[in-house]
């Protein structure tokens, strides 16, 4: 009785007693992945803090304030929020149709050979220097557009306001076209993916129907990819609206409300970049407030992307349900 | 001489003194089908199949009859879903499908290099192993999805048709309060029911499944046989089924499918009547397979 | 072999009934001998047969219907399991007769007999028992090459059956032809003789389905079809 009992006490203690390398693996694990939001925190706490005089200053009004003017210590954000978004909703629109078209050529129609290439190529484009694709902005692109593309967008839209004015090489709408190039890569990869995730039995089931290749592909593979495919193309805006360096050299950064594409101006991280270096004081604090919003945009932007996936993915989607 | 010449001329298998004799020995695997003829919806003729180099089907000649079920059966990895992927063209979706021989549906030549295989998956349906409903439409949607390919009807006319095949798949009564619905919130049994009115739509004039019902538990199983029950008296019918019961069950026709020898092409080895198949199988290889003494 | 203990269960409803048979066969022999003694001790050694063998009969079946039911035979398992619930019948119907027979010599005992008869029912009885051990043979062989030869053996009973029966009807003139309880008697196992023996032809034919899935007759014709074209050649 008494011997059964021990063994039994002594079997408890076996099953209860843990492991010591999963413990050891458990805490590191933990201390690794609180790291992170310490980090998160220690940004946004010391931007918060630095940024303390021009909230002092100038208070909510920054946000909407489209003032810009260093000798006289008057600053506001808008025109560069502003200027973030349209050229990235310029970026996305142009980045977006083609990432998809080439997703849809990489899973749909390429062969196997041509597809690892192009793949491979588009990743290519994705490590390729972000100072690079702005050089070749200014250097190459902007003249070429200036010569080539702008005068008969010109002479057909040129009434609207949205394409007057006069083209001089750095711009709103060359600044938009880099991004779009930069932001490609992304969209098309995560697409590429999203089109592969869908079953092929989706695909067989519109075929067996009587349907083209493009019927397949536009009322059912797009269809059930949608939240995947509205992901990349919400993450190419979010990486369009942080992008620095590229920006910086071909938006001209003027810090005003343009009406134009052919206009000039600025985003919020090209009007840190240009000014970072030579500012004081309240300037200084200014852009680094403007630097917590920028934060504050691609979170939300990146937020919203998440949101807007689950929302779309709430539909019952793949798998059965037997 | 001449009386022994004529004992070899008579049917081997017709003849009870020679007949245990002839199931041993390898005949040529040409199925006899010996069932009165009637109406053909499908022929094949020499029909192979291959997946780039490799043959996986090698001759096969077949007529499957109009408004039965035919059923076929075999091991797996005989070429039987090869076959019916065949005969709506869905073959050659498969990277390196091409298929050789002749195919005919209704006396026309649906295999020819002029042939839109478009078109013939429009004559000849199919449903697959895993239920597929398309998961962002309504059950509605799903039905007509086939249809809204052939450019747009009148809405009228489309719920008669969504009624129409509903009630043939056998799915109307549990489903016509929530055509609205999402597809996706269906039973599994339910989904591959709506796979069924999603190609009865379309109209075609042979419906192919393949193993429609493997992934279903028994009730579902048994909705699906009783729909096709139904079905046969406006389509023609050929399944895939793993499950031997199940042809038997339902087939008018059933054939089996082999291959003799690792890394060969799947053949047609018997093709009868299901009552023959199943009580008296002419071939050897056809009767350890039914009765499960295969492998 | 898949289906392993399926098969197990089916050779031994395959043993069972060629066991029934044998003893069932035991049985005929047993009547044999106290048809050609009158001894009413021997006769009595048999009753109470028929009842055992019903049992075992309807013990068969069962075993044959709960087979069908866990199993879904088909082809030649289904045409197995069907040939042994017939020939399950047909041997304990022979095993029934049997018992008649033999209580129709204990009840004979010491009868007068005509001795005509007596040796055309003896000549008949050893060939209906005949025809029965060979029906078995086959069935438990399969060789249904031999089933042929049973069509042949029953014509011989048959024409004995004939014989036999119209010697039963028509006594001779003399005081030898026995008595007529026993003439009537005589009739009765000429009668069951020829049952026996049909019941044998019956067995073998099932074999010849058993192993071809055709019917006997058709099988047969087409047999006999082939023989002509010889003939002509």
């Amino acid at each position: 009785m008494l011997s059964s009992l021990t063994t039994r006490f002594a079997l408890l203690k076996q099953l209860r007693r843990g492991n010591l390398g999963d413990v050891i693996f458990q805490l590191l694990a933990l201390l690794f992945g609180l790291s992170i939001l310490a980090l998160v925190f220690g940004i946004v706490f010391e931007t918060w803090a630095q940024s303390a005089p021009s909230r002092r200053e100038f208070g909510w009004s920054f946000l909407w304030s489209t003032a810009f003017d260093p000798p006289n210590d008057s600053f506001g954000a808008l025109p560069f929020i502003y200027g973030t978004i349209a050229s990235s909703i310029l970026a996305i629109l142009i980045a977006g149709p083609i990432g998809i078209g080439i997703a849809a050529y990489l899973v749909e129609i390429a062969p196997r050979r041509l597809n690892q290439i192009v793949g491979f190529v588009v990743e290519l484009l994705a490590a390729v220097p972000s100072i690079v694709f702005g050089l070749w902005g200014i250097i190459v692109l902007a003249p070429w557009l200036k010569n080539y593309i702008v005068p008969p967008l010109q002479a057909v839209l040129g009434w609207t306001p949205l394409f007057s004015g006069t083209f001089f090489g750095p711009s709103v709408f060359a600044a938009g076209i880099v991004l779009s190039i930069m932001i490609l890569p992304t969209v098309a990869a995560i697409s590429r993916d999203v089109l592969r995730a869908v079953p092929d039995a989706q695909r067989e089931g519109m075929l067996a129907l009587g349907a083209t290749r493009w019927e397949m592909f536009s009322r059912a593979v797009l269809p059930y990819g949608k939240s995947g495919i509205t992901g990349a193309v919400i993450l190419g805006l979010g990486r369009a609206a942080g992008e620095t360096m590229a920006v910086t050299l071909i938006i001209g950064n003027s810090p005003k409300i343009f009406t134009s594409l052919f206009d000039q101006g600025a985003t919020m991280a090209s009007i840190i970049a240009n000014n970072f270096a030579e500012s004081r004081g309240l300037f200084l604090s200014s852009l680094i407030e403007i630097g917590l919003m920028l934060f504050a945009v691609t979170f939300l932007i990146n937020v919203g992307a998440r949101l807007l996936v689950s929302l779309i993915s709430r539909q019952p989607q793949g798998g059965i349900r037997a | 001489m001449e009386s022994e010449k004529t004992k070899e001329e008579s049917k081997p298998f017709e003849d009870p003194e020679k007949k245990p004799d002839a199931r041993q020995r390898s005949v040529e695997p040409q199925p006899a089908y010996r069932g009165e003829p009637a109406a053909s919806a499908m022929v094949a003729e020499r029909l192979s199949a291959y997946y780039g180099a490799f043959k996986a089907l090698a001759d096969i000649n077949i007529s499957i009859q109009q408004n039965k079920i035919t059923a076929l059966i075999g091991p797996s990895g005989c070429g039987k879903s090869t076959f019916v992927r065949c005969l709506n063209r869905m073959h050659e979706v498969t990277p390196g499908g091409r298929i050789e021989g002749k195919l005919l549906l209704y006396g026309e030549d649906v295999c020819g290099r002029d042939v839109d295989p478009v078109q013939v998956r429009r004559k000849v349906g199919m449903v697959f192993q895993k239920p597929n409903p398309f998961p962002t439409m309504s059950i509605y949607d799903n039905v007509i999805a086939g249809l809204k390919l052939g450019g747009r009807r009148k809405s009228s006319e489309l719920s008669e048709v969504v009624e129409r095949t509903l009630r043939q798949a056998a799915l109307w009564d549990e489903v016509k309060d929530k055509l609205k619905e999402s597809g996706m919130a269906l039973s599994g049994g339910q989904q591959q029911r709506l796979c069924i009115a999603r190609t009865l739509a379309v109209e075609p004039e042979v419906v192919l499944m393949d193993e429609p019902a493997s992934a279903l538990d028994p009730v579902s199983t048994q909705k699906i046989e009783d729909a096709m029950e139904e079905l046969k008296e406006r389509y023609t019918v050929v399944i895939v089924t793993h499950n031997m019961q199940q042809a038997a069950r339902i087939s008018d026709y059933t054939g089996f499918f082999y291959i003799e020898n690792m890394g060969d092409p799947g053949r047609l080895w018997e093709f009868d009547e299901t009552s023959k198949i199943f009580s008296s199988p002419n071939r050897k290889e056809t009767e350890d397979y039914v009765t499960g003494r295969f492998g | 072999m898949p289906r392993g203990t399926f098969q197990q269960e089916l050779d031994r409803l395959v043993e069972e009934v060629v066991e029934l048979g044998r003893e069932v066969e035991s049985c005929l022999g047993t009547m044999v001998e106290a048809l050609e003694t009158h001894d009413v001790g021997i006769a009595r050694r048999v009753f109470g047969v028929d009842d055992s063998y019903k049992e075992r009969g309807a013990q068969i079946a069962e075993e044959c219907l709960i087979l069908q039911a866990r199993q879904a035979p088909v082809a030649r398992d289904l045409r197995l399991i069907y040939t042994v619930q017939a020939v399950q019948n047909h041997l304990v119907r022979a095993g029934t007769l049997c018992e008649h027979i033999c209580q129709a010599v204990a009840e004979s005992g010491d009868a007068e007999r005509d001795p005509d008869l007596e040796a055309a029912l003896l000549e008949m009885c050893r060939g209906a028992c005949n025809l029965f051990r060979q029906g078995l043979d086959i069935f438990e062989a399969r060789d249904i090459d031999r089933a042929r030869d049973l069509e042949a053996a029953d014509d011989k009973v048959d024409l004995l059956y004939s014989e036999a029966m119209s010697l039963a009807v028509n006594p001779g003139k003399d005081s030898s032809s026995g008595s007529p309880e026993w003439r009537v008697w005589a009739a009765l196992t000429v009668h069951y003789l020829e049952r026996i023996a049909d019941h044998g032809v019956s067995i073998g034919e099932r074999t010849v389905f058993l192993v071809t899935g055709e019917r006997m007759e058709s099988a047969m014709r087409l047999y006999r079809d082939q023989q002509l074209d010889h003939y002509d050649d």
